[in-house]
């Protein structure tokens, strides 16, 4: 019973999470910018106009459910994921069944624009599948090596496992190497600058965005706040040990933030292929040394 | 002054078109008058024989009293530092025709299709005389001297009624300028 | 253009209310104007406080600024970007050349009437507006969006032969692919 509480209330909680996150984002980029920013809450505002706009454009049916694939794949990728409460789906599916149906919203997305036949979107979204080939590797490599660390691939041991013995068992201090590899991955996850090329606003009108609006564009931004709790929880279970209870882990997501934002504050945009290259050399080289630590 | 360069090129120029009239404007400035029969040999000569690689521009002059349009090309030349305006007279019709001469300077396209859609001159030779700035306006071409902006803009756009009673004095007082 | 107050249920009301903090404008600059709107983003008259930031696709923005003097050629563009946008969209004019004309008043091929061609919702007056004045009006449309007065965008849509009209009698014929009336009847708006 409380499985089912659960499985309703857990997207919810990861949304309005993921957009106080968004917002604290927005926030904190104005005040590096030594300006005031928006409100915490100006997701809100965004996410209600979105949704409320009378008029709809429509490039048919294709367009329609890829972005019912893009909301639907995070939600499934949600629930392996373990949380103080909440391990029901993550003793039966392991660290690399959530490695594939990430790839899930990512796909959708690339049906959808493809739909809308817009060369700025194909361009836009051949990017962004060419930078997840880029940061996959590293991100794989690392967690193969944490995995080989402790003799498991299930997420939900390996954070039980860091939280035995308090901050000296953590992954991220255990193996450094690893965790950093992890940590750059992780900006081209979340598509922070320097690796927005997908992006890109005023180079490519926005890459697959340049056609959505209205209802389509808010469900993408509801993707984007569960998609940025997501990714940052994925980490913070892998390297950082996990979290026994909310409190914890709210802490730790802005935390983790924080850094990530820091280098998107400041950075300019990498191109694509200078992107990839970067990608496959140094965090690369980092997991290739962490995981010779854990071998020898 | 002495002017060596420029007497010499008004020398060669002279020995192959005697009705030309050349004149120094000033220093590097050199006026030549031409027939407008000539202007194809006069650009070929200039390109190949007297070392003026440079068209750097053409451009054109409405002489609405003597109902002439004037065509000038400008010649440049590098060594000698020198730039030669070359002037022809074509009638004034509504639709005058004149040779190009795209086929000795790609680049020159542009230009006769500028003055094409300013003072509607055909070049014939040339196959690219679309309009390029005032795409989506039907209307005479503009730079044409019997265009009078101020009654086309009057008549064609509507205005927003706009007389408060500060405007009514001026107006009774009457435009000085006018 | 009359101001049309409408009986608004309790739930326009509360998107009303809701959507005025989340103005989006098209980063499309037309004319000179839009020289003052770098400085209006940035660090010291800081726009995004009200929740207004510059989007770079018709699909995404609400608000459409015409900064300056358009042409012929100019406002078939224009024309083509307002009719991709989505409902609700609030046009603003910036400068007296969508006023009046403004310094261009005599030119043969810039408009002067910018409220013939589209629905216009608040025009800022100057030569250009400096960005006090920007956020100014912009603080205006949002009030008049939170009492329920924007409603300019609904004239596109029925008296759409009036427009149509008039823009053909500047540009000649042409087809923007978007069917308007069919629109106003699949979407309830007229």
């Amino acid at each position: 019973m409380s499985t089912i509480l659960w499985i309703v209330f857990y997207p919810i909680i990861a949304f309005i999470i993921g957009l106080f996150m968004l917002g604290y984002a927005r926030k904190f980029t104005a005040r590096v910018q030594r300006r005031y920013g928006p409100p915490w809450h100006q997701l809100i505002f965004d996410i209600v106009k979105l949704m409320s706009k009378k008029t709809n454009i429509s490039h048919g049916y294709m367009h329609d459910i890829a972005i019912m694939m893009l909301l639907g794949g995070t939600l499934l990728t949600l629930l392996f994921i373990p949380v103080p409460g909440f391990h029901y789906f993550a003793q039966y599916g392991d660290m690399l069944v959530i490695m594939y149906i990430i790839l899930i919203p990512s796909l959708g997305m690339a049906l959808g624009v493809g739909e809308t036949a817009n060369p700025n979107g194909s361009i836009g979204i051949s990017r962004a599948l060419m930078m997840l080939a880029g940061y996959d590797v590293a991100f794989a490599l690392s967690f193969i090596g944490m995995a080989m660390l402790n003799h498991t691939t299930s997420m939900y041991q390996l954070m039980l496992i860091q939280q035995q013995h308090g901050i000296s068992s953590w992954g991220i201090v255990v193996n450094p190497f690893l965790g950093i590899a992890a940590l750059i991955a992780l900006q081209g996850m979340m598509g922070e600058k320097p690796f927005e090329v997908f992006i890109a606003p005023h180079e490519i009108a926005t890459g697959p965005m340049v056609e959505m609006g209205g209802k389509y564009l808010g469900i993408m931004m509801i993707q984007h706040c569960i998609g940025v709790f997501l990714e940052i929880t994925i980490f913070i279970n892998l390297f950082l040990g996990g979290a026994k209870n909310w409190i914890e882990l709210i802490v730790k997501l802005f935390v983790v933030f924080t850094v990530l934002l820091s280098v998107n504050a400041v950075f300019g945009r990498f191109r694509t292929d200078d992107a990839v290259r970067f990608m496959w050399k140094i965090p690369v080289a980092f997991a290739i040394i962490g995981l010779l630590i854990v071998i020898l | 002054m002495e002017y060596k360069t420029e007497n010499e090129i008004i020398k060669e120029i002279k020995k192959v078109f005697k009705q030309a009239k050349c004149s120094i404007k000033k220093e590097r400035r050199i006026e030549v008058i031409l027939n407008k029969r000539n202007i194809m040999e006069f650009a070929l000569r200039m390109q190949k024989n007297w070392d003026f690689p440079h068209l750097s521009a053409i451009s054109c002059v409405d002489w609405i009293d003597e109902k002439q349009f004037e065509l000038v090309y400008h010649f440049w030349s590098y060594n000698k530092k020198v730039l030669v305006s070359a002037k022809i007279r074509i009638p004034r019709e509504k639709e005058p025709h004149t040779d190009s001469i795209a086929s000795l300077w790609q680049p020159a396209k542009f230009f006769e299709r500028d003055i094409h859609e300013m003072f509607g001159v055909v070049f014939d030779g040339n196959n690219e005389l679309e309009k390029y700035i005032l795409t989506d306006w039907d209307g005479p071409p503009p730079m044409r001297k019997d265009f009078i902006t101020r009654e086309f803009a009057l008549n064609f756009y509507s205005y927003r009624e706009y007389n408060p009673e500060w405007l009514q004095e001026i107006i009774k007082q009457g435009d000085k300028n006018d | 253009m009359e101001e049309k107050l409408t009986q608004r249920s309790v739930w326009e009301k509360i998107l009303n209310k809701l959507r005025k903090r989340s103005l989006w404008m098209l980063h499309y600059c037309t004319g000179c104007g839009a020289i003052e709107l770098p400085p209006t983003m940035t660090a010291r008259f800081d726009m995004e406080r009200f929740g207004i930031t510059p989007m770079v696709t018709p699909r995404q923005a609400d608000i459409l600024l015409i900064t300056g003097y358009l042409s012929a050629k100019t406002l078939k563009r224009v024309i083509l970007t307002y009719e991709q946008m989505q409902a609700p969209k609030w046009v603003v004019g910036f400068g007296s050349c969508t006023i009046n004309g403004g310094m261009y008043w005599n030119s043969y091929a810039t408009i002067k009437k910018l409220d013939r061609y589209v629905p216009v919702e608040i025009y800022i007056a100057g030569c250009m507006p400096r960005p006090e004045a920007i956020i100014n009006s912009f603080n205006v449309l949002i009030q008049r969006i939170d009492e329920g007065k924007a409603n300019s965008w609904k004239d596109y849509y029925e008296n759409y032969d009036y427009y149509k009209k008039n823009q053909e009698a500047v540009l000649g014929k042409f087809d923007t692919l978007v069917d308007i009336k069919d629109d106003a009847k699949k979407f309830n708006i007229v």
